[in-house]
């Protein structure tokens, strides 16, 4: 015998037929509202006003941890340039303007929009590869070229591979369950959280819209630090233009008063971060882009000389292992002391002399020339 | 393991894919006892050991009744022992304590050691339950449940295990007997509870106590209306979380073939302090009603009696929720306001001359400074909070407006249910489009963060 049951304190209650129609209505939104969303959100950086020209164009440093708009720029620029960089500030360009990138430079030398930055602060090699991987679809059939920042493996902390706990950047792009960094211990529901996101673009969307919006927080925190604001007037459906000036101060390292650092280094094997650039490359190989390695700028000077001997032995095993691949490579050579803001960003003086550096170099001609009609 | 939570998800999900073929054999209820021992266990294994034996001398007093003609002794027996351990682990701190500060204050050159033990979650309300299934029997309400095994699920059955409802044997124990009835109304039934519980935990409850912590936390701090703004915002924070709760409970029962009861009724909307504690946790107020406030008298020996009897009642409902005094003033501020509305209801001018929608802002009103004294962290930051109100000034509160539009929306949707028009909230289409709003915020505008339920700590 059941007894009678008394349902709620309200009137939501729903027969199978009307949840089929809840679920209809909601997978209809979670699939058509991003789509829809680049349709109203204006995003076109050949039109930026900020930009001198239109192929400096960078991600705003603000969105630097807004994934989907990454996916936007990488589907726009695929289209637009024959050529993308990728990296982390040191190809966005930390201490310099839009005018002063590696990008730029080399597009001066290209004569045409053929360099893409497609560099993202903060980005170590662990975190680019689930940015090409989860975000970066569109890279495909490209030239590509891949900027290799060894600060990422200067130490057990930098390279990820250190047990204890601790924040690091970009921690939604690195392997949240399979062999994740021993140092990211985030809670399951966190770690389901950025599966889903990498898989379902409405919930990078909505990431998107946090981020962009509502300062990078959910709505209630928001509204708790603008208690008086309409929410809805907040999505102004703009992305925020790059601002045009250095995000660090432009100064020399030495003016930053920078000592001489004996960073430990972590060898090329255990390396956590070598590996993810590693099975980066295999990745944008397998999806038949052609890869072109910078490996550098690093600031020789800021090292005890310990330090670099251990830094041109991991060098040296990149090299190594790059040559054996057969992968097209640059280790770029030490640019004078005052070129250097720190220990791995140039300054503008720095990306001017990378570029000719690039330039003078035969096989990175031969590389660009495959494809680009604007080469001279 | 929260029902908001991933591991919750993860564990129904293999408790449910289990359950559905066992349903349908003898086997079900120990899949039932050990999945629900696992989820208590998750919080911490030693949990356990409480509650087997709580049920272990419960189930084996009944037993005992049964068998002996001393069923006073048995029933004693249980009921110290139940009580034993609920003042052991829930107030033996509070009670350290109090007897410390009495023996300072009489310079006594002595100090008993608190008690070092944890709180087992849950404890208050399946004690309580356990509780009713032996009082009942002794009563001659029910009959004694022959398997050890159903009754230790009628204990510890998951849904319910950590805050109610309180159960009653009479109702749980016979759906256990039965092979659950699972039917797709029970589960859209099911989900339906379950999603309003979600939200109104989640997208509610957990976003007003962003407000109140801040102000709670430091009352001396803050303007009287933001202190005000805070207890309007902790009375509903506490509605959504404790009854989202039970929401979930429910509908997660119910998808599995059980029928939990009502626990909350729209509160309020109570035209009186009574009518309040027939729809706030209406397990619980019904249990104090039938085991406690009936067995001491009732309102059957005069004025004075009732009214001694509703005090205890109040008051010790008051320390069930906490072993502090500021709960203790809680349950005593909600029996005098009993008295004054019991008193004033049984006027003709206020029983027909004051307008409904008065006594319910009245009654409202009064459960709202009530709280105070069950959110403050102390006797005297209530003090500070209540002293705040009236005389720490008026500035900006910076209450959000978007809090302000839930509370108040969800409150005027209440009053609509209990109206006429109550048919209006019926319309399909319009259920239809407030779930997939519900749903759509819990999506884009909440974090992944877990908030723990209030009641959990009681």
């Amino acid at each position: 015998m059941r007894r009678s049951f008394i349902f709620s304190s309200n009137s939501i209650r729903l027969s199978w037929k009307s949840w089929i129609v809840v679920i209809a209505i909601l997978t209809g939104i979670v699939y058509l509202l991003p789509k829809l969303w680049r349709g109203l959100e204006k995003f076109d950086p050949s039109t930026d006003e900020l930009a001198a020209r239109s192929t400096d164009y960078r991600l705003p440093y603000s969105l630097s941890n807004d994934y989907w708009m990454f996916t936007r720029w990488s589907r726009y620029a695929c289209s637009e340039y024959p050529i993308l960089i990728i990296g982390d500030s040191v190809v966005w360009g930390q201490y310099v303007t839009m005018e002063q990138t590696l990008s730029h430079y080399l597009n001066e030398r290209a004569g045409g929009n053929i360099f893409a930055n497609m560099g993202v602060d903060g980005i170590h090699q662990a975190a680019m590869l689930g940015l090409v991987k989860y975000y970066g679809k569109a890279i495909s059939n490209k030239r590509v070229i891949l900027h290799l920042n060894p600060l990422w493996m200067s130490s057990k902390k930098h390279d990820l591979s250190d047990e204890e706990e601790f924040r690091f950047n970009h921690p939604r792009l690195v392997p949240q369950f399979i062999r994740k960094p021993a140092c990211y211990r985030p809670s399951l529901a966190q770690r389901a959280g950025v599966v889903a996101e990498r898989n379902i673009s409405f919930f990078s969307w909505v990431s998107h819209v946090r981020t962009n919006y509502f300062e990078n927080m959910d709505l209630q925190n928001w509204t708790i630090q603008n208690p008086y604001r309409n929410p809805l007037e907040a999505i102004t459906l703009e992305v925020p233009i790059p601002e045009n000036r250095p995000k660090s101060k432009p100064v020399t390292w030495a003016e930053r008063g920078m000592i001489k650092q004996d960073f430990p280094w972590v060898q090329v094997v255990e390396s956590f971060q070598w590996n993810s650039f590693k099975k980066l490359i295999e990745i944008l190989k397998a999806t038949d882009n052609e890869v072109f390695v910078i490996l550098g700028p690093f600031n020789p000077y800021v090292l005890t000389e310990e330090s670099l001997s251990r830094y041109n032995d991991v060098k040296s095993k990149m090299e190594e292992w790059l040559e054996g691949e057969g992968v097209s490579y640059r280790s770029l050579s030490d640019l004078p002391s005052e070129y250097y803001a720190d220990a791995s960003h140039p300054l503008k003086e720095g990306y001017a002399k990378i570029a000719e550096e690039l330039f003078e170099i035969e096989s990175f001609r031969k590389w660009i020339r495959k494809e680009t009609a604007a080469w001279k | 393991m929260l029902f908001h939570s991933w591991h919750f998800a993860i564990f129904f999900i293999i408790v449910y894919s289990v359950y559905l073929p066992l349903g349908k054999t003898k086997f079900y209820l120990y899949w039932l006892l050990v999945t629900s021992y696992f989820f208590y266990g998750w919080w911490n294994p030693l949990y356990l050991l409480i509650i087997a034996y709580s049920t272990a001398v419960n189930y084996y007093a009944v037993v005992l009744m049964q068998r002996s003609q001393r069923k006073g002794f048995w029933l004693t027996l249980s009921i110290v022992n139940s009580l034993g351990l609920l003042g052991f682990f829930k107030y033996g701190v509070f009670v350290t304590d109090n007897l410390n500060a009495l023996l300072s204050l009489v310079g006594a050159p002595l100090t008993i050691p608190a008690p070092g033990i944890l709180f087992p979650v849950g404890i208050s309300f399946y004690t309580f339950q356990a509780m009713s299934y032996t009082i009942d029997f002794y009563r001659g309400n029910i009959e004694r449940e022959p398997s050890f095994i159903r009754f230790a699920t009628f204990v510890s059955l998951f849904p319910r295990l950590l805050a109610g409802p309180i159960e009653r044997a009479g109702n749980l124990l016979p759906q256990l007997r039965e092979k659950p009835e699972i039917s797709s109304e029970n589960i859209t039934d099911g989900l339906s509870l379950f999603v309003v519980g979600l939200f109104k935990k989640v997208a509610l409850a957990d976003y007003l106590a962003l407000y109140v912590d801040k102000a709670y936390a430091a009352p001396g701090l803050s303007d009287g209306l933001t202190l005000m703004l805070a207890t309007f915002a902790f009375c509903w924070q506490i509605y959504f979380d404790f009854s989202g709760y039970t929401d979930m409970a429910r509908g997660i029962a119910r998808i599995m073939g059980f029928n939990l009861m009502l626990n909350f009724s729209n509160p309020y909307l109570a035209t009186g302090l009574g009518d309040f504690w027939r729809r706030w946790h209406i397990s619980l107020s019904s249990w104090f009603r039938d085991y406690l406030y009936i067995p001491l008298g009732g309102n059957r020996k005069g004025k004075f009696n009732t009214y001694r009897n509703m005090f205890v009642t109040m008051v010790v409902s008051g320390l069930w929720h906490g072993a502090a005094w500021t709960f203790v003033i809680w349950g005593a501020l909600h029996a005098v306001g009993r008295f004054l509305t019991r008193e004033l209801e049984r006027t003709e001018f206020y029983e027909k001359k004051v307008p409904k929608l008065v006594k319910q802002l009245s009654v409202f009103v009064f459960v709202t400074f009530a709280w105070i004294f069950f959110r403050a962290e102390s006797l005297s930051d209530a003090a500070l909070i209540v002293k705040g109100i009236f005389t720490a000034g008026l500035a900006n509160p910076n209450f959000p407006i978007l809090a302000l539009f839930f509370c108040l929306s969800i409150w005027i949707y209440q009053f609509l249910f209990e109206s006429r028009i109550r048919k209006f909230l019926d319309w399909t289409p319009l259920k239809i489009g407030v779930t997939c709003l519900m749903l759509l915020y819990l999506m884009i505008f909440t974090t992944s963060g877990h908030e723990a339920f209030i009641y959990l700590q009681f």
